[in-house]
């Protein structure tokens, strides 16, 4: 019996684990999330990263930062008044092809996936 | 013998820190440090953009870090661990924070012979430059042609026992204007960055061993005082000369590097209006204390978007700067314009207006275009039309640049 529970345990910690698991593939400049476990809408929402964002900087930055919690150049936090200070610094930036609108919708994605590592 | 091998482990000392560095995209030392690209801090470089500013500000301490601990990674062995932490202990860099920039110049001027040189001059400079353990910021340069010389060296104590301000000693430039003296794209100088006045070796953009106070108040107000030998310091002259610097930043990215408060429902004016507003005063006694003068500026840089304006002004005067018993005065005005198209490319127009007494007017028209080819190289091309009551120089410049 104590074995059974000790399996379930073990496999209700796997399950948590699987649920909260932010899927990062490769690395470097290649580096890619798995947003098959997206809602739609983030789903939406990740496209649009993958085009604006890796202008500039691999997605990897952004693993490195959501993994971590520690934005990887600054070494400052990475949390929920980040993410939006992050998307306003973009949206300055002369050459970043960021509107106001596309900041609205990424924001939310960094905080999703934020929230989906924190679980 | 002995001494080549001395030589040979010298040289080899110096150049395999460099080669077991992080590769980094072939970017000076702050970006090797802080692994991130030029365009953090500099539009083509040199120039600096708003977020480069701040650094600078901060004596070269990325803003926000303040007397951080080591980041140690956990993913490192305890071998590597311990040299993290040595490193640390010893306020050393990981890694040699060495970089070097070379140019070359070619120009065309139809009254000089030859016309079309193409050996007009070549640079080769090398710095170092960071901060130890977030604490004490340092910049060394040293110039092997053509200048054969060193240029500025000095440590900036950032915040020294806890108080309110920075404390900044060594050879180095007075904090007058609000631009550094390369914080531009253009090729030509700000004239009046080494504008003189008869015999008066002073310059705003000179170095000279000097201990400069400054600091941020707020966010968006930065002052700065010091106190020199003054141009001349191989003279008898006991005295010292001082200056001071305010500059207060409206809108943009503020003094310590945070970005400004935007409304993402509602557009405004200041989402990318940036206005910054300086004003500086030099005061000096040269020449054993027979030339009293002083220099004062207002400055302003406007930038919105890819758009940078900057005007200038600054006046001068001399009691007796040429041992005639003449007093001088002396005025500068500059406006500069530029605009960043894509990522790389800056064309600029810089009119200035000098007027020496004794000495006449002098304008300057100078169109320019720079395009970084990659962050670490730059071509620029450059054309000058001076007029001085003696002559009209018309030349056009044209240079590569790179940095690693």
């Amino acid at each position: 019996m104590k074995k059974r529970i000790l399996i379930l345990l073990t496999l209700l910690l796997f399950a948590a684990g699987a649920e909260a698991k932010l899927v990062v593939i490769g690395s470097g400049n290649d580096t890619r999330f798995d947003p098959s476990g997206f809602p739609p809408d983030m789903q939406k929402a990740y496209k649009l990263m993958e085009v604006k964002c890796v202008k500039c900087h691999s997605l990897e930055r952004v693993a490195i930062a959501l993994q971590t919690g520690i934005a990887p150049i600054t070494g400052g936090l990475f949390d929920r008044n980040a993410t939006r200070a992050y998307g306003i610094k973009m949206l300055r930036k002369p050459d970043s092809n960021m509107t106001k609108q596309d900041v609205k919708i990424v924001v939310p994605l960094l905080n999703f996936m934020l929230d989906e590592v924190e679980h | 013998m002995k001494a080549q091998i001395i030589l040979i482990l010298l040289t080899a000392g110096l150049i395999i820190p460099c080669l077991s560095a992080t590769p980094a995209r072939a970017i000076p030392a702050f970006a090797r440090q802080y692994k991130t690209e030029c365009k953090t801090c500099h539009t083509v470089f040199p120039e600096r953009n708003e977020f480069g500013d701040a650094f600078e500000k901060n004596g070269f301490i990325w803003p926000g870090k303040v007397h951080s601990q080591p980041q140690v990674k956990t993913t490192l062995s305890p071998a590597e661990r311990q040299k993290a932490e040595a490193m640390y202990n010893s306020g050393l860099p990981e890694q040699l924070p060495v970089s070097l920039l070379a140019q070359h110049d070619v120009t065309y001027n139809s009254d000089a012979q030859p016309n079309f040189d193409l050996d007009a001059e070549t640079e080769l400079e090398i710095f170092a430059a960071g901060n130890f353990r977030n604490q004490v910021g340092f910049w060394a340069e040293y110039n092997f042609e053509p200048d054969k010389t060193t240029g500025e060296i000095y440590l900036q104590l950032q915040q020294p026992y806890n108080l309110p301000f920075n404390v900044k000693l060594g050879e180095f430039k007075p904090k007058l204007s609000i631009w550094k003296a390369n914080d531009r794209p253009s090729l030509s100088k700000f004239g009046y960055n080494g504008m003189k006045v008869g015999n008066n070796d002073f310059e705003i953009a000179g170095e000279q061993g000097a201990v400069e106070l400054n600091g941020v108040l707020g966010s968006r107000l930065f002052v700065a005082a010091g106190v020199t030998n003054g141009p001349d310091p191989k003279s008898a002259n006991n005295g010292k000369d001082y200056y001071g610097h305010i500059s207060v930043r409206i809108g943009g990215t503020d003094f310590l590097g945070k970005e400004p408060e935007v409304d993402l429902d509602h557009d405004s004016v200041w989402d990318y209006l940036t206005l910054t507003i300086g004003s500086f005063g030099y005061f000096g006694s040269n020449a054993d204390g027979v030339n009293d003068f002083y220099r004062a500026g207002l400055e302003s840089e406007t930038l919105y978007k890819r758009l940078r304006v900057r005007v200038s002004g600054i006046y001068g005067r001399d009691d007796d700067p040429s041992g005639t018993g003449v007093s001088v005065d002396s005025r500068f005005a500059l406006a500069q314009v530029e605009y960043l198209i894509g990522s790389g490319l800056m064309p600029s127009m810089r009119f200035e207006f000098q007027d020496i007494d004794e000495e006449g007017i002098t304008r300057r028209y100078i169109p320019g275009i720079s395009y970084a080819l990659l962050q670490n190289v730059r071509f620029a091309v450059e054309y000058l039309h001076e007029t001085t009551p003696d002559e009209t120089i018309r030349e056009t410049t044209g240079r590569v640049t790179f940095v690693f």
